[in-house]
């Protein structure tokens, strides 16, 4: 359990509207209570770790059990630490996909039931709304801004105009790069979760022992893809036969580098665009749980710098899933007068840009 | 003041208002629906519960005094769905969320058995090993809820004839066609309105389940080095 925020003050008046956020969409359980100034009042995150580690990855049966197993005791913790009663809650917000749909039923079950019960009004939340707005909510970023998604389950540069107002510009062709981490980790023999642990090793690496490809770059568009060099990284592998420490750390650096310098090349492109399209266009935000990622975070700081733009990316414990940004993303439309029926049927598909192709490598990613 | 229940596990999609707790299995229905439904119960059930709420005055007019949720066993998303929805109107209310037991609705629904002999209630589980529990002829339970391989649960049970019903006793029959069965008709789906009466005489016993779902079955997963099959995200 984590109460992290450095913006998380309860003690601090209360302004509204207030919104109670719920996510449930993978394998973490959150809830949390957001005012319309900014302030996070409460925002407990349980995460599913030790649930999935024997299996090596998220089983989506287990963690709908878990969800729900958790939830209600986490909306009553989250609700208590914000010091609000029900009469002080506005809407009830909850993840509505996309996600593992047995998880994002839970959430949104329980939303629903919260909200009926009050008369409040119900807001479905997209998933990547919440990471795409949460700058917002920690930075107070001007729209319209130029947003790299990047998590385990999407990779994609998009403009973002205003509250479901988006422009894909690029998109994985194949694999997300939180996807790209955890697989390449995987084959490491790094134990799960394998992003985080990566990039650990990588810290201790040389990057420029292994000569890995750097994939799309030189591309005329601004898509990704990872798929490639996960292989890249069997291939070293399988010529190592017995990996040391060291040849691990130094393969997690190549790797690690290699998306780097994609993910560079990818947004330096999408600048462009974004510049072209709005001049008046201030910042680059990198968000979503590859955010995280210190080295990536350095290479896109840098990067934004070179063009004249404000590099945002949220705090750590906002990049991760959490439920503070379900409840922002929720107050954001709630200020536009727009809610959800109690009819709202999960959806395990939502792209950001419903007009942006489809890329049938990526399938739900892109 | 009124009981509100609520039933997800299978094809259909119910809500019930019984009239109060004091009147135990007496209690009148207010209201109920039930909707057959194979799946899209996240959609359907808040609006049925407004529907059926709606003939008390509304959620803030009906006075509920509790929430009955059939906890299973059913189908794993069904019953969360719920569970979860009953477990926030719960909440929100401060009112107690209680789980009910498939198997003791059936038990209700069931017309023209005598107490002379003990009873096996078998729902299909759309499994390989339907789900069972088994009474005795005073109606004392002889076995917990189980998913078990039919031949494995019949070897449990005492010898003599048998009552054997509910959505799976076609196949219990026919996978052990020589045992004594004395046949038990019961409708295939759960009655919302006999579950409502269940879930008032068990809150006026005091003998409730907590809002728990009664699985049966631990998840399907296989280790990661048979078949990795599940995918693991940062974010």
């Amino acid at each position: 359990m984590t109460n992290s925020n450095p913006k998380l003050d309860p003690a601090a008046p209360a302004k509204g509207p207030i919104v109670l956020g719920i996510e449930t969409s993978c394998d973490e359980t959150a809830a949390a209570v957001v005012d319309g100034e900014r302030n996070i009042l409460a925002n407990v995150v349980l995460s599913q770790l030790d649930d999935h580690a024997p299996y090596g990855g998220v089983v989506p049966e287990v963690a709908a059990r878990a969800h729900l197993a958790h939830l209600p005791g986490l909306v009553a913790q989250a609700l208590e630490k914000s010091g609000c009663d029900w009469e002080d809650i506005d809407a009830v917000a909850a993840t509505g996909g996309p996600g593992l749909i047995g998880g994002v039923i839970v959430g949104v079950m329980m939303a629903k039931g919260l909200a009926a019960a009050r008369g409040l009004p119900f807001l479905a939340v997209n998933h990547l709304e919440g990471h795409a707005l949460t700058p917002r909510l920690t930075d107070d970023v001007a729209f319209p801004y130029l947003l790299l998604l990047v998590s385990g389950g999407h990779c994609q540069l998009l403009i973002v105009s205003g509250p479901g107002d988006y422009t894909r510009l690029g998109t994985t062709i194949d694999d997300a790069v939180g996807e790209a981490f955890d697989k390449s980790a995987k084959l490491m023999g790094l134990s799960y979760p394998g992003g985080p642990r990566l990039e650990a090793a990588a810290a201790k690496g040389d990057a420029s022992r292994f000569a890995l490809p750097r994939p799309m770059i030189g591309r005329d568009d601004c898509d990704f893809s990872f798929s490639g060099l996960k292989t890249a990284v069997r291939r070293e592998l399988e010529k190592l036969e017995n990996p040391t420490e060291q040849d691990i750390a130094d393969l997690s650096a190549a790797f690690q580098k290699s998306v780097g310098d994609s993910l560079v090349d990818r947004t330096r492109r999408a600048i462009r665009l974004f510049r072209q399209r709005h001049p008046e266009g201030q910042s680059l935000v990198v968000a979503g749980g590859v955010a995280a990622n210190k080295y990536l975070r350095a290479r896109l700081t840098a990067l934004a710098g070179e063009n004249g733009l404000d590099f945002v990316a949220p705090p750590i414990g906002l990049c991760t899933d959490n439920a503070a940004m379900i409840a922002w993303a929720g107050l954001e439309h709630f200020r536009r007068g727009e809610t959800s029926g109690l009819d709202f049927a999960p959806r395990p598909r939502w792209p950001l840009d419903p007009d942006a192709e489809p890329k049938p490598g990526a399938g739900v990613k892109a | 003041m009124s009981v509100l229940v609520i039933d997800t596990s299978g094809e259909t999609c119910a809500a019930a208002l019984a009239s109060d707790i004091a009147a135990g299995a007496g209690a009148r229905i207010l209201a109920a629906e039930t909707l057959p439904l194979k799946r899209g119960h996240a959609e359907a059930l808040m609006p049925q519960i407004e529907r059926v709420l709606a003939a008390a005055g509304g959620i803030a007019g009906a006075g509920l005094e509790a929430i009955a949720v059939v906890a299973g066993p059913g189908s794993f998303t069904g019953l969360r769905v719920g569970l979860a929805a009953a477990q926030g109107l719960g909440l929100a209310l401060s009112i107690p969320v209680i789980g009910l037991n498939a198997f003791d609705i059936v038990r209700e629904m069931l017309s023209g058995i005598t107490s002379a002999h003990p009873l096996l209630i078998a729902l299909d589980s759309r499994r390989e090993e339907p789900f069972f529990q088994a009474f005795d002829a005073a109606g004392g339970t002889l076995t917990e809820p189980l998913a078990l391989p039919v031949a494995a649960m019949v070897a449990r049970l005492p010898a003599g004839p048998l009552y054997l019903a509910g959505s799976a006793a076609a196949a219990v029959r026919a996978a052990v066609p020589d045992r004594n069965w004395l046949e038990a008709r019961v409708a295939a789906t759960l009655d919302i309105s006999v579950a409502a009466r269940v879930a008032c005489a068990q809150l006026l016993g005091g003998h409730t389940l907590p809002p728990q779902p009664l699985y049966l079955r631990a998840p399907d997963v296989t280790m990661p080095q048979a078949a990795p099959a599940a995918a693991r995200g940062q974010g």
